[in-house]
């Protein structure tokens, strides 16, 4: 499963092209997971012909309104929420964010809208952010890194690989989450 | 109820064997192939298979029969090989097995030998069943090695130039004789019967418009004095007012059957002749 | 002055909600370090190398990820299949879009040789091409098959009858054929017939009648009756004669499996392996037939077309075709005199030969000889029927051919020979085009000087000299002359690409340069001669797509002064090709007098759009011209760029997505500045970022869209935030709620909505400038609210936006006393709203009780997380809760959905843990008078004490404060 958060590709060529040599030479993944953000239906072609299942939630100025603006899909033992995170005042405030969790009843809510990749446990539950695949800048930081995630789910656990673009170079780093009981 | 002859050879053509002189060994050539009886019954009874094979001159009768005179009689025949055997005294048969037969091809009539001829051989075979009998006859062909060598020629090609005017017509019944000159050469009037016959023929000039040319080759048989010629196969090679100096091949290939090596015996003999035939309009 | 006050102001704001949040609430950044997890870095992943390492270690949590898969709920993922069938319709789209291509007639435009032999399938369609059209409706008279006597093959056996009884019916075929005019169409059609019956007869073992039907093909090319359609007859002829050849083969084949008891196994892959002394006497005793059936032929030609069809047969009589034997073939055509019908079978001996050998060029070599012999032929006597130019136009394609089979690989000597064969014979461009055209360019090139001459002494005639030009220009593309050779030469000859490809800049300039002279002269001359219009188009094509450097081309005064003289559709598409090429071929566009040019193009496309012009074409102009824009890039030069913006603006005002486009770039200067300058602004760069958003604000309302108008305002105000620009930013969101309030569209209430939760999520940061009214944008926004007619369900969406304005208002329930009774009358105004929209909801609350219940959880939610928990509040969430049980009660009651107590539980649990902190914390501030709790009650006017206290903060400018604070802000949010 890859996470992909990001804005209009029209920003930031080189990343997303980061992204592309990255992700959709690979067709392993197999659940992209999108958080949709300016998006264009020609992106959402770009990244379905990785022939995977993809799940898209709508984000703010995006060009379809008919994505849901929420998402649970059940992978393995885990229940993933979508969500794109614009919606949620104040923006990525970890409470509200809860909140949204609570109310998806899920165990991991996937949320977007920052840029800022992080994943962050909170009451039990996760919450992951995969930054900006385009790593365009948001309103808070004129330049964000690049990054976007990669999630591998088996049973109870949950691997984690973040990718992050440094400086022109891949930084990866691994992270392993357990469902708490 | 039939009986089918078939040889096992597809060509049918069978080359007779040699003496090899110092050990006196004979390398015989054997024509073999199998009977088939098609019938209703499964299995049959009868009371003797006879094969007769048979080797003779026969070509100048077909000619006669078919410009309306009888053919030749059986007596008249000159034969170079007589063949008869029984292949079962009777019995029962299954009708599904075929019954091979062979014999060996050689002259067996007194001082002749097997010639290389488009026809004449022949194996019949009889079947007797209870007062009736079931033929079947085949016919297969004899490529003598060697046949038909000049022995003051050999195997030697022999060229020859020829040019076609009006002053070298034979016999012109023409009152004004267009203008008009050929030229060519035939490579070898030699010619070795499995090979192509070949040469040119130049146009060099013709006042009248060229039809066409061809090249005819006839045989020619002898027989009791009397002369018969055949065209046995004519091939076109020029076809309109071809270009004047300009080659144009005379290649033909010599047919396998209805014509064969030079044959020359006592009582016969058949010869070919090419004709340049020249159409002009 | 007073600019630099109002900047404090807002300053001041956060830094005072900041704190009051701290107090009252939470500590983020705490909250942060403990909750945030922090990943090992690793050299290892799943991305890493292929699919070999798929399955081991680093990946292993992968491994079984297809099970995972499966596991999902199929009937969740209908969307998904929606995608797939997306998927699967692309490339029928991208295949839509080729045929629309504009430039798809110019990349065709490269079939020229390229020195690779062009095989006769290729060639066939080239021929029918040209002498198809010609006959299309004409009658052909198919003449006396010229069959004067029949043939007198002798026979035996069974096949006697059989090959008697069909010498007939081919006799009487022809005889009723004497002479009949048929129309082309349907002699097409018969000769088809001809192949399916061949075919069939063939399935029935009928092998007679095949060879009968092959002899009877071949002796229609005898028929020479109506010329023109000869080409075409002997393409339909021979393909039936090649499959005639092709199942004698695969018979052979067969035949050899079945005789050889299925040892022998011959398949196309290992024909030329194969032992062929090993194949079966029976299957060579066969084929041996086939060649003597073939050899009896009487008439010349049909024995030379069958010989040729059966020759992939020679095999299996363990012989190949040798040299003799094409040699012989070649020369026996010369019996045919005929000029076409010689000329044909030269061609068909020339294909089969080449199939066998390519480097025999003996054969081929008499067989020249004897084409021009039959071409001068022609020329002295021509056609009666036909006219001299039609009549040589038929023999084109044979000579055509053979050239290419002389020419393919030819050595020198062979090269000489053929031109010497062309100095001796009457000059015919043809034959000097076929040489320049087939022999290896390297020849070709070697003797440029004579051929050259040769052009220039051998032909008058104008076009035969420019066929002859352009050729010998395409080969020696491929092998260009060497250095010291003139190239004046070549310009004087107007060369095309050549010139372009070899020579300088400078040289090509001078060339088009010359064309244009010439073109000046032409265009006063004549009106229009569309056919020339034409390949000067071509020509302009080829200059850019075999350009070096098409910066350079581009800028050429004289092409583009050139284009003008097009009719303005084809200077349209030109001028579009070019962009397009430019786009495809140049990452950057930094040189200014190269900008100043493709302006000047794609403005000729800009203002070509008018009413008429269809959706896609608009779309793809613009695409071309957004991607022009994003090529732009000065480094670190912004101004320039803003410039260079600020005249594309002008340019290009009429399509939206190019507008777009340019905002886009243009905030986005502005964030690179902020990232260039770290956030510290100085005089010219804070300058340079606000003419930025001006640029931006200007021309948002130029585009069509709504939502694009206020997708824009948003971007540009979140970059102008970025850069502490906060009077713009707060003008920009007014723009935003005015394009609201101005478009109100029913329709659009959903995305509305988004908007507003989203303006909503900004202004968490900053509330609004309190030099007009503290809340200006949210009662903006409540107005928005009241004025305009909200749908019943709508009111779900109206009360959550409600919901939403307490927490801004919570978020600033500190200052002065008039601001905080601003936020208290706004926060009353606010519990009225929502509890009335539940109430109107209420009437009809039987299908919303889901909705109705969410509402109510999420007030309480967004008013446990944000707000203090004063009485009121409490009261408010406690009510809150209450009715979000009653509902969920009632759902449950009625509804097969059933909602989650844990809802429920979950966000009172939470409410109760806050409470008590709350209470808690409260008690601490009233026991000890804290710094901050005096800093929390020091009005916001009096912001210099505050600085005072805070004296890092103080020595950077009111921006670079904003951006500090900002800083923090994020971190306590993300």
């Amino acid at each position: 499963m890859s996470l992909i958060n990001s804005r209009n590709s029209s920003f930031q060529i080189n990343s997303n092209t980061f992204y592309h040599q990255e992700i959709l030479a690979q067709e392993r993944q197999n659940n992209i997971i999108q958080l949709n953000h300016h998006q264009t239906f020609e992106w959402l072609e770009n990244l379905a012909s990785a022939k995977s299942q993809m799940h898209a939630v709508r984000g703010d100025f995006d060009e379809l309104p008919s994505l849901p603006e929420t998402k649970v899909v059940q992978i393995g033992n885990f229940k993933f929420g979508l969500i794109h995170g614009h919606q949620v005042v104040p923006w990525g405030d970890l409470e509200a964010l809860a909140a949204v969790q609570r109310q998806l009843d899920v165990d991991i809510l996937i949320s977007g809208h920052t840029h800022q990749n992080q994943i962050i446990q909170y009451d039990g539950k996760y919450f992951i952010n995969p930054g900006s695949a385009t790593g365009a800048y948001s309103s808070m930081n004129s330049s964000p890194r690049p990054s976007f995630m990669l999630i591998a789910v088996q049973g109870d656990e949950i691997v984690a690989f973040i990718y992050e673009l440094i400086n022109d170079e891949i930084n990866v780093q691994r992270l392993e989450i357990a469902k708490k009981k | 109820m039939s009986l089918e002859i078939k040889l096992d050879r597809a060509s049918k053509f069978y080359e007779p064997g040699v003496i090899i002189d110092i050990s006196k060994i004979m390398l015989q050539e054997k024509v073999t192939g199998y009977i088939t009886i098609i019938d209703s019954q499964s299995q049959i009874q009868h009371s003797g298979i006879v094969v007769n094979a048979e080797g003779y001159m026969d070509t100048v009768s077909i000619i006669r029969g078919n410009i309306g005179r009888p053919p030749m009689k059986d007596e008249d025949r000159i034969y170079f090989m007589k063949k008869k055997f029984t292949l079962s005294d009777g019995g029962k048969l299954n009708t599904s097995t075929p019954i091979p037969f062979e014999f060996i091809l050689e002259a067996n009539e007194k001082g002749e030998s097997l010639i290389d001829a488009y026809v004449g051989y022949e194996v019949q075979i009889t079947l007797n069943k209870g007062g009736k009998t079931l033929k079947g006859n085949e016919k297969f062909y004899c490529a003598v090695p060697g046949a038909g060598i000049d022995t003051t020629i050999g195997r030697r090609d022999m060229p020859k130039e020829f040019a076609i005017s009006p002053d070298n017509l034979e016999a012109s019944t023409l009152k004004s004789v267009p203008k008009f000159k050929f030229e060519g050469q035939i490579y070898s009037v030699n010619c070795a019967f499995q090979e192509p016959f070949d040469g040119y023929i130049i146009t060099r000039d013709s006042e009248y418009v060229i039809k066409s040319i061809e090249v005819q080759l006839v045989r020619v048989e002898t027989f009791e004095g009397k002369t018969f010629a055949t065209e046995v196969q004519n091939i076109q090679v020029a076809d309109g007012d071809v270009i004047r100096d300009m080659e144009i091949p005379l290649y033909m290939l010599f047919p396998k059957i209805y014509s064969c090596p030079t044959v020359i015996h006592a009582k016969f003999s058949v010869i070919n002749l090419i004709h340049q035939r020249l159409t002009l309009d | 002055m007073s600019l630099r006050l109002y900047s404090s102001q807002y300053f001041y704001y956060i830094i005072s909600s900041y704190c009051y949040r701290e107090v009252s609430k939470r500590n983020y950044e705490l909250e942060q370090v403990k909750f945030q997890l922090q990943g090992k870095k690793v050299r290892e992943h799943p991305l890493l190398g292929g699919g070999e390492d798929a399955g081991s270690a680093p990946a292993g949590a992968f491994g079984q990820q297809n099970k995972n898969v499966l596991y999902l709920d199929q009937n969740k993922n209908v969307e998904e299949e929606d995608v797939d069938g997306d998927d699967e319709d692309s490339p029928k789209k991208t295949k839509k879009e080729d045929k629309n291509d504009p430039y798809a007639e110019y990349m065709t435009l490269d079939s020229r040789p390229t020195g690779e032999f062009e095989s006769w399938e290729a060639k066939k369609v080239k021929i029918l091409a040209v002498f198809r059209p010609q006959t299309e409706n004409q009658e052909v008279m198919i003449g006396d098959n010229r069959d004067r006597d029949i043939d007198r093959p002798i026979r035996l056996g069974k096949g006697k009858s059989r090959m008697d009884q069909l010498e007939k019916r081919s006799t009487t075929t022809s005889r009723s054929n004497q002479g009949t005019l048929i129309s082309a169409r349907d002699f097409t059609q018969q000769l088809e017939k001809l192949n399916r019956e061949m075919k069939r007869f063939w399935e029935k073992e009928d092998k007679v009648a095949c060879m009968r039907i092959a002899i009877q093909c071949a002796k229609l090319l005898n028929d020479v009756e109506t010329p023109l359609f000869y080409p075409q007859k002997f393409i339909l002829l021979t393909d039936i004669l090649d499959n005639f050849g092709s199942l004698v083969f695969g018979r052979m084949k067969k035949l050899t499996k079945e005789h050889s008891g299925g040892k022998i196994v011959i398949t196309d892959a290992n024909e030329d392996q194969i032992d062929y002394t090993k194949i079966p006497d029976k299957v060579r005793e066969i084929c041996m037939n086939w060649f003597l059936k073939s050899a009896c032929i009487r008439e010349v030609l049909p024995r030379i077309y069958l010989e040729l069809a059966l020759v992939s047969c020679h095999r299996f009589i363990q012989r190949r075709v040798q040299q003799g034997d094409l040699i012989r073939l070649s020369k026996m055509i010369r019996g045919i005199a005929e000029p076409l019908c010689a000329t044909y079978t030269c061609a068909y001996l020339a294909r089969v030969g080449h199939s066998i050998d390519p480097n025999q060029k003996e054969y081929l070599m008499n067989m020249v000889e004897f084409a021009y012999k039959h071409y001068n032929y022609a020329i002295k006597n021509g056609h009666s029927k036909l006219s001299q130019e039609q009549y040589f136009s038929l023999f084109e394609p044979t000579i055509d051919w053979l050239f290419q089979c002389v020419g393919h690989n030819a050595n020198k000597q062979t090269f000489i020979k053929v031109y010497d064969m062309y100095e001796n014979n009457p000059k015919k461009a043809i034959y000097l085009k076929s040489i320049i055209r087939y022999f290896p360019s390297e020849l070709i090139a070697s003797a440029t000087t004579t051929v050259i001459g040769a052009i220039k002494d051998h032909f008058i005639s104008e076009d035969d000299r420019l066929s002859l030009i352009k050729e010998m220009g395409l080969t020696l593309l491929r092998s260009p002359p060497k250095k010291n050779q003139s190239k004046l030469d070549f310009i004087n000859f107007g060369w095309d690409q050549f010139a372009i490809k070899n020579l300088n800049q400078n040289s090509v300039n001078l060339f088009i340069k010359e064309i244009f002279r010439k073109f000046q002269d032409f265009a006063l001359s004549t009106t229009s001669d569309d056919d020339l219009f034409k390949k000067l188009e071509f020509l302009l094509v080829k200059v850019m797509m075999t350009a070096q450097d098409f910066s350079e081309l581009i800028g050429f005064e004289n092409l583009l002064g050139l284009l003008n003289y097009f009719p303005i559709s084809v200077k349209n598409k030109l001028c579009e090709m070019m962009l397009k090429f430019f786009v495809d071929h140049h990452p950057k566009l930094q040189d200014g007098f190269l900008i100043h040019s493709i302006f000047q193009i794609a403005k000729t496309l800009h203002d070509k759009i008018d009413s008429m012009s269809s959706d896609e074409e608009i779309k793809r102009i613009s695409k071309t011209l957004c991607k022009i824009i994003r090529k732009i890039d000065f480094g670190k030069d912004f101004d320039k760029t803003l410039i260079v913006y600020t005249t594309a603006r002008g340019l290009f005002i009429n399509l939206d997505e190019v507008t777009e486009t340019l905002i886009t770039q243009v905030v986005s200067l502005a964030a690179k500045a902020h990232f260039y300058v770290k956030g510290k602004h100085s005089q010219k760069t804070i300058s340079f970022v606000k003419a930025c958003i001006a640029y931006s604000h200007i021309t948002i309302p130029t585009l069509e869209s709504m939502d694009k108008q206020v997708q824009y305002f948003m971007l540009t105000a979140q970059v102008g935030l970025m850069n502490g620009l906060l009077g713009e930013t707060d003008s920009l969101l007014k723009g935003v709620l005015s394009t609201i309030d101005e478009n109100f569209d029913q329709k659009k209430v959903n995305q509305i909505a988004d908007t507003i939760l989203n303006i909503l999520g900004f202004l968490v940061i900053v509330p609004s400038n309190p030099e007009t009214s503290f809340f200006q944008l949210v009662e903006g926004i409540l107005s928005l609210l009241k004025n305009h007619e909200w749908g019943s369900t709508q009111h779900i969406l109206k009360t959550k936006i409600h919901i939403e304005i307490e927490v801004i208002v919570s978020y600033s329930v500190i200052g002065n006393e008039e601001f905080k009774r601003e936020a208290t009358q706004l926060m009353d105004y606010c519990f009225d709203q929502i509890l009335e929209s539940i109430e109107k909801l209420n009437d009809v609350k039987q299908s919303y009780y889901p909705e109705l219940f969410q509402i109510c959880i999420l007030a309480a939610n967004t008013l446990v997380q944000n707000c203090a928990i004063s009485k009121k509040i409490d009261s408010f969430v406690n009510k809150m809760f209450k009715m979000a049980d009653g509902y969920l009660t009632e759902n449950n009651k009625v509804s097969g959905e059933k909602i989650n107590r844990n809802v429920i539980n979950l966000t009172f649990e939470n409410f109760r843990k806050k409470k008590e902190v709350f209470a808690a914390q409260q008690q601490n501030q009233t026991s000890g008078a804290s710094a901050q709790q005096q800093m929390q009650q020091q009005p916001p006017r009096q912001s210099v004490s505050q600085q005072q206290q805070q004296p890092q903060m103080q020595q950077m400018n009111p921006a670079q404060q904003l951006a500090q604070a900002m800083k923090q802000r994020q971190m306590m949010s993300s």
